[in-house]
Formats: structure tokens, sequence, C-alpha cells
């Protein structure tokens, strides 16, 4: 344990402190710009679960919400959403949604003012979208006069058509009016759901320059792709056997760092490019939070809704627990692990089972990978490991139904069938180099500024390329996400992916001096146009660590 | 599907339902005790941009044109800016760096000195006394609201620290970037230095001005950027 001497010396203040203090401190002195935030009690409230969306046009709802489900569908053509069909369909056959970015107070710290915050209809995190793969939705995303920044969201992870998967360069204001049919600040987006495969996906704000402050702020929530009727034909299909029950048995969790003042007001630094670091650890928005359970399996949903940290969980118990999904769907096979990655942006479908410990036991969930600055992360250290979420063995339900898990139990055939038709390299697919630098402190793609003109990457539908991400960038590791598509993870540095990262994935992080090759195949009639993929550090991103590729028939 | 619906009911029943049990687990209306504690932080532009002042240390700078000013009260507060780090023995990025803001200095025409300024901080004070960026700022055809600076190393140090640009105490590694922003506002961004002249103008004004929707992709006309007094 460093003393307060050396921490100083060091400028170790925590972690998000580093890129100031830290540096600072190898010239003398400086005293850092942000103190630690207060002091809580962790474990003493209990985790929230985001309340799912409800359709506007929804069997029996209010005629006026139904109105408003037909306004948005005009909305929607006037606004030329639906160019990728030649009739606008049956309104009645998607689902419509408005949302409200405004926004909110949130009782983080007992005993202190209310956190003031951003947040989808004014939660943070947002609520969440229960979609139903291939039923179309279409969202109003409205933004409130006081939200004074551009905002655009990006449906991460979905299969979208290009002008509505929410680019920073599609942002718009509070004052936009977009076409005569659409209200002041708002804009709507089709979403077709049309992915291959169920998942958990999420949403957030893209705004240009303002991505990281807007996230941070509390602009993201969960949508989660699920299986439609008939994918759930055979009742042997593992996504029938389960744990299940949003909030129940099927819990989602997104993890997210944050620094607080001395009012549990959010501080964020938009002068600070390396990437943002927070010290407290909320989940759901809940600074370490508890969860009561059963003895029996629980599947969780996780995602790193930070802007820069990376984390490595573990049970604190040293047990193993189940990988059975990651970014884009369920794995195909299920993999067992002591621990997992998980970098920003990336998502993991976990099932832990509580039913050896005993009533009364508690249980943590705990991050045990150091990380002092945005660069990317340190080590693996046992004796520095920070606890989440407190798991409070309560109750016993009796036996539970849900399928046994083992290391390698089949989850997705179907995926791993179109993982072995379409990401498999054959031999002879087109290799897209993408070599991520760091141009005199601002960031390059093979050696070239992001250019909002300019196409980098050219695709054509129905076929197959390799994505090979290399980071030269010097001492930084880069979650890059890549837009419109799921994709296969197929070597790092020429040896075989982790367990769990050999699914479908839109997140691929690349370490010092790493090569990634990332199979990709490009489907859709309707997913013609350009796309963009970036680095997920979010204030990279906001510094144009991005480029443009273009798909094309 | 009728079962999301179900189970989406269902949620906020069992959520209204524990609401009551336990108040503390989910966000509730206001009580009396937020109300006085309510302290919604002042989000107004003046509020934000008092927030972000510990990023100007109002530091003693001696300009290229012979003036003893702070770094905030006199080159930051209340003006849209563009700020870059330079010196006048670099042989690498800075000459290029430079090329380029005298190329966004003639895109915007005017504007510069009116509302919209350039600081140009030298990274070498030893050299770089007020006199020699006098001779580098008249070779670079520098207008009035380009101003060259000079101040000691630790306060230069200071305000590069302070504004993320602090890679390496070696100055011939310099970040090349340019950081600005409309500063009443409270609105600040960061952009390569050596990126397209075009497009940082774009970039910037975009970001000093009032933002609008720009329907993406689309070629962007190149033409004159309009002048303050058209966008309200």
């Amino acid at each position: 344990m460093l003393s307060r001497r050396e921490m100083l010396r060091r400028g170790v203040y925590g972690p998000a402190l580093l890129s100031v203090a830290g540096l600072a401190a190898q010239e003398g002195v400086e005293e850092p710009l942000f103190a630690p935030s207060p002091a809580i009690a962790p474990f003493t409230r209990r985790l929230r679960i985001p309340r799912p969306y409800v359709p506007l046009n929804r069997p029996g709802a209010p005629a006026q919400q139904h109105a408003k489900a037909e306004s948005i569908f005009q909305q929607a053509i006037a606004e030329g959403r639906f160019l990728h069909r030649e009739v606008p369909p049956d309104w009645a056959q998607a689902d419509y949604y408005e949302v409200v970015m405004k926004p909110g107070l949130q009782q983080v710290y007992p005993g202190l003012p209310p956190t003031f915050f951003w947040g989808f209809d004014g939660h943070w995190p947002g609520p969440t979208f229960l979609f139903r793969r291939e039923r179309t939705a279409v969202v109003r995303f409205v933004i409130d006069p006081a939200i004074d920044e551009p905002c655009a969201t990006h449906y991460h992870g979905a299969h979208t058509p290009p002008d509505s998967d929410g680019v920073p360069m599609n942002s718009y204001t509070c004052n936009d009016e977009l076409s005569p049919m659409s209200p002041r600040g708002s804009r709507t987006f089709v979403f077709p759901n049309d992915n291959p495969f169920a998942a958990t996906l999420w949403y957030h704000d893209h705004g240009q320059d303002v991505t990281a402050h807007n996230v941070y702020m509390g602009l993201a929530g969960f949508a989660l792709l699920r299986p439609n009727a008939a994918d759930l034909a055979n009742p042997d299909a593992p996504e029938n056997r389960l744990p299940s029950g949003y909030g129940r048995y099927d819990i989602p969790m997104v993890f997210q760092d944050r620094l607080f003042d001395a009012n549990a007001q959010l501080v964020y630094d938009p002068f600070e490019h390396d990437g943002i670091l927070g010290d407290r650890m909320c989940v759901n928005g809940v600074i370490q939070p508890y969860l009561p359970v059963a003895r029996r399996k629980y599947r969780f949903r996780w995602l790193n809704g930070s802007n820069a940290r990376q984390y490595e969980f573990f049970l604190s118990t040293g047990d193993r627990f189940y990988v059975i999904g990651s970014d884009g769907g369920l794995l195909p096979k299920c993999a067992e692990v002591s621990s997992v990655r998980i970098a920003p942006a990336e998502r993991y479908e976990v099932v832990i089972d509580f039913s050896k410990y005993p009533v009364g036991s508690k249980v943590y969930l705990q991050n045990c990978l150091v990380q002092t600055g945005g660069r990317g992360p340190e080590e693996i250290n046992f004796s520095s490991c920070t606890p989440f979420v407190e798991f409070r063995v309560e109750r016993d339900e009796g036996p539970d139904q849900s399928m046994t898990l083992g290391n390698g139990t089949i989850l997705a055939p179907e995926i791993q069938d179109y993982i072995d038709t379409y990401l498999t390299p054959q031999g002879g697919e087109p290799v897209r180099l993408l070599n991520f630098m760091r141009g005199n402190g601002a960031w390059q793609v093979n050696g070239r500024f992001f250019d909002r003109n300019r196409v980098d990457v050219s695709e054509r539908l129905n076929t197959r390329s390799i994505w090979r991400l290399v980071n030269e960038s010097g001492g930084w590791e880069h979650p890059i996400h890549i837009h419109d598509e799921e994709f296969r993870l197929v070597s790092r540095n020429g040896a075989p992916p982790r367990p769990y990262e050999r699914g479908l994935k839109d997140v691929f992080i690349v370490g010092e001096e790493q090569s990634l090759d990332v199979a990709a195949y490009w489907t859709g009639e309707k997913n013609v146009g350009q796309y963009v993929f970036h680095c997920h550090n979010l204030e990279h991103e906001d510094m144009a660590m991005m480029g443009i590729f273009d798909v094309q028939p | 599907m009728r079962n999301d619906r179900r189970e989406a009911f269902a949620f906020l029943a069992a959520a209204v339902a524990a609401a009551a049990a336990m108040p503390s687990a989910l966000a509730r209306p206001a009580t009396s005790d937020d109300v006085a504690a309510s302290s919604a932080p002042d989000r107004s532009p003046q509020a934000r941009a008092q927030g972000l002042r510990r990023h100007f240390p109002n530091v003693p700078l001696r300009t290229h044109d012979g003036r003893d000013v702070r770094f905030y009260d006199d080159l930051v507060k209340g003006k849209k800016v563009l700020i870059n780090f330079t010196y006048t023995n670099c042989t690498q990025t800075c000459p290029r760096t430079t090329e380029n803001l005298r190329r966004v200095q003639e895109i915007l025409g005017d504007r510069i000195g009116r509302d919209i300024f350039i600081v140009s901080l030298s990274l070498d004070p030893d050299r770089d006394t007020p006199e020699t960026l006098r001779m580098y700022a008249a070779h670079n055809e520098a207008r009035p609201g380009w101003t060259f600076a000079t101040g000691t190393r630790s306060d230069i140090d200071q305000i590069r620290r302070r504004l993320g640009l602090y890679d390496n105490p070696d100055i011939t590694q310099h970040m090349g970037v340019l950081t600005f922003g409309n500063e009443s506002a409270g609105k600040w961004a960061a952009t390569a230095a050596l990126d397209k002249p075009e497009n940082i103008v774009f970039n910037l004004l975009r970001r000093v001005d009032r933002f609008t929707f720009v329907p993406w992709p689309e070629a962007r006309p190149v033409s004159a950027p309009s002048r303050e007094s058209e966008r309200s």
C-alpha cells in the first residue's frame, strides 16, 4: 500500500487523476485538478434495474399515444427514413417510441444533494428497450432544451440502415427542425432489428465532439434484441432454457466509473484527451450496490459503459462462472472461466450459479485489473481488487429449471454455422489494413486524420473481408468498434482468441503492438451507404479516432 | 409480441410495489429534503464557463506585439479562441501547423480579431522572446487577433497540462493539437493541428458558433463561413 506521500509524489490519487497529476509529478509540484469523490459506504443501496420502454402503439394504449405513434411514422417518412424501401411499411407493423433526452436528479450519495445528470427520459441509465428480432422499431429521440449540446443516438451493435445509425456527423440540437413534420429538436430513427441473432445491445449518445461528455453525463441504456417466435420455436433451444425474466433472473448490469465532487455532482474534464477515469464504481447508476439473490442460476448481461476503463471481473470466492454470450449473441459454446476481461462498449452475458452458497453468504463481483490512466490498464493485482456488487444469497427457491451448463456446452449451433459459412477466411478475401496511430498527439488511421468527406474502406454486400486492426500507437490500448454488422475475431497476433471471444463481436480491444484479424461479412439491401468505425475510448472518439467505410451492392 | 408487454408491465408493477416497500431502492419523487438540498447545479453557460476556469491558469505572458497580458483574462475570457503550442525553432510539425493556421486565418477573414482569436504559445521561452515572436508573426502575416505569446517554461507547461496537451517534456515531441472553444459558452473541443484547414474551420465554427444540423454524407460545399450576425 503506498503511503500518502508516495502517492502524491507518483501522482497516484486513485484512478481519476493520473493524466494530469501523474505527469505533473514527474516534473514536480502541481496540485491535482480534482479531489477524489466523497466516501460512501458500499453495499448499502440495492441494484436498480432499468425499467423497460413500452411502445406507444401497443394494444390498449390511450388514443393519445396511438396518435403520437402515427405522428412519429409521418415524421419518419418526411425525414426520408424509409428510403431503403419503395413504399413505407404498414405503420402498424412496427413499434413506435418517443424518448426525450433531458436532465434528471438521482440520489446517489445519501445525505448529499441529488446528482444532476442527463438521461434518456430523465433516467440514468436509460430505460431498457425490449426489442424482438425482426420487429421494426421507430423511435423519435427528442432533445429537451435544457440539453445544450448536439446529440445523436446510436443503437450499438444493431444492423441498422446508415441514416438511422446515429453517427456524430448527423448530430442535431434542440433547435433543429429537420422536416416540416419534425417537432423542433427531434429526429426519428428506424431500427429494423434484423440482426441475424438475438443479442445484448445498447444505445447511447454519439454527439459531435461531445460523445464522451454526453455518455458520461448518463446518456446510455440497454437495448435487448430478443429472439422472436421462430427463434424460440424449438423448446430445447438454449434461449428457452436459460435463466429468464427481465429484472428477475435475467439482469442487465452496466458498469461505469464516475468521479463526483463534494456536492455529489458528476465531474467531467473536457480537456482529458487520454480517456476519463472515475473512482466510484457505478452499476446501473448505483455506487457499489447489493443484489439479493436466490440459490439458483442467474443470467447477467454485462456492459462496460465506461469511457475508458477496462475491467477484469472475478468472483470473490474464486469460483468459476459461465460466459454464455458476447457482443453479438450467444457464444456457440459456453466458456467456463474464472474471470472475464471487458473493455469499453463490450458486452458479455454470464451465468452465475448461486446454489453452491448457503443462505446468508455474500459473494462479491470484483474488478482486479489496475488502471490508473486513460491509455490502458496496467496489470491484474489481486491485492488491489475493487468490489462492484455484493450478491446476498438470501433465499432458497427450490430446484432451478434452467439448463445445466459446463465448459463447452453447445449454446448456439446456428451461430457456429454462420461463423463457419460467412466469418471464416477461405483465402483470397481482401484484407483491410487499419493501422491506428498517433500523429503528434492526434489520432490517425493509416497515417491520415479523419475526414467526413473521405471513404477509407469500400466494401460490397454479400462479400467477405478481413479487417486487420493494428495498434502501433505506442503505449495505448484501443477498443475498436465497427458499425453495421457483427464480426468474428479470427486471431490476435496470430494466436487464437480467448474462449469467450469466439462468438460474434463488434468491439475489439487492440492492445499495445497487437494485430487483430477480424472477419467481416456485409449483408442487407437496406444497409447500403456510409458507416463508421472508431475507437470506443470515448475521449479518443471525440478526437476523431475514426474512419468511414462504404458498403455498396 | 405480447410477452414483451406482459413482461414489461409485470416489471413496472413489481417496481411500483417494491418502491412502496423500500422507498430508497428506486428513483422517487422529490421529498422536502430534496427540495431543500435541491441544487440542480447551475447549468447556465456562465456557470459552465466558470467551472472550466481551472483549465486556463491566469499566468503572465508577453505577446509578440509587446503587451504584458494574463492568459485567461486577456487572451481567453469571453472569446472564441483557437490555442496551439509552437516554437520558432521547431522544424517538424510547427511550420506546417503555422501554415495551416495562416490558411485558417485566410478562410475566416475579418472574423479573426473581431470575434475569433488565435493564440500561439511558445514552448521555448529562452529563444522565443517577444521580439523573435514579432518577427515570426510578421513573417506569417498574422493579423491582429492572432497573438504569439511567451511566458516562463513552468507557466506554459502548466497551461499545457491543464489543456490535456502535455505528453512529453521534450518540446520537439510536443502534441500537434489545436484546442478551440467558445469560452463564454463553456464549450471546447480539440482537433489535429495538421488537419486540412477547411476541416479545421468547419469543426471550429460548429463548436464555437451555434451548432446546426448538416446532413451527412453530403459533399460539403466549400464556401466562406457566414458572418456571425447571420446566425442568430
